[in-house]
């Protein structure tokens, strides 16, 4: 997982392989670090995720949920289809903003970053 | 009829602890077998995200689960997983679903798993056997 600052209060984090259980062991703890405390909102590339089960989706929510707190969202971007899927399947847009590029994602989290 | 009976089913059987371990490497285990099996990209898809939620429930909330028996066989119509185990005993079927959230503010983080398993299932049985162990059934059509 690669992140890097894009701004104040604002990182890009690029996830890559699997969210499955052992894939979000992995990345959950550096994730949350990274944007919970500084309350720093977040695009998160998901081009390189080629698979992605509940408990990857719970990470992200549980993410969005932290941030919303504090008043930062995330966004997702890029996604595989077969993930987009399951976004789909789950109603996730309802929650995330999903968006298909990196220029969609910063606009949905509100940067005028481009 | 007489074609696809005379066809070799392809047959995979694991059991594994119901440790994080254990399904790992069942989990890997289960890949190698998919890669020989040539599906469609979809189809893997959901025997693997099938395989993720059920054998990640029984790791999670099955305690004291101790190991779980699994096979999956295939014919040209659909793919059947099993899993045996001896957790507390959950019949997938009879769970409500979580509300579908309208926003952020009502988003729950848990019952996904089963939500994906209902959409991706084509079939879903289960027993509770005599000698106290959880017999789960999911049929996943092939494309």
């Amino acid at each position: 997982m690669e992140i890097s600052s894009l701004g104040e209060h604002l990182v890009k984090v690029k996830i890559a392989g699997r969210l499955d259980t052992q894939g979000v062991d992995r990345v959950e703890t550096r994730l949350l670090a990274s944007l919970v405390p500084g309350a720093n909102s977040a695009i998160i590339d998901l081009s390189q995720v080629d698979f992605i089960a509940s408990m990857g989706i719970r990470m992200l929510v549980s993410a969005a949920r932290n941030l919303r707190s504090r008043q930062a969202m995330l966004a997702v971007y890029g996604a595989p289809e077969r993930v987009n899927e399951v976004f789909e399947t789950v109603v996730l847009g309802k929650i995330i903003p999903i968006c298909s590029t990196e220029a969609e994602a910063l606009a949905a989290v509100g940067s005028s970053l481009e | 009829m007489t074609i696809e009976s005379a066809m070799t089913p392809s047959h995979h059987a694991l059991r594994f602890l119901a440790t994080q371990r254990g399904v790992e490497e069942a989990a890997a285990s289960l890949r190698r077998f998919l890669d020989e099996m040539g599906l469609g990209a979809a189809t893997r898809y959901n025997v693997e995200l099938a395989f993720e939620e059920v054998a990640g429930n029984i790791m999670r909330h099955g305690s004291p689960a101790s190991d779980v028996e699994f096979s999956i066989a295939s014919d040209r119509r659909e793919i059947v997983l099993t899993f045996d185990d001896d957790g507390v005993a959950f019949d997938p079927r009879e769970q409500p679903e979580p509300p579908i959230p309208e926003s952020i503010d009502d988003a729950v983080v848990g019952g996904l798993g089963l939500v994906l398993l209902r959409r991706i299932a084509s079939r879903i049985d289960y027993t509770r056997t005599a000698h106290g162990r959880n017999h789960l059934s999911l049929a996943i059509s092939t494309y």
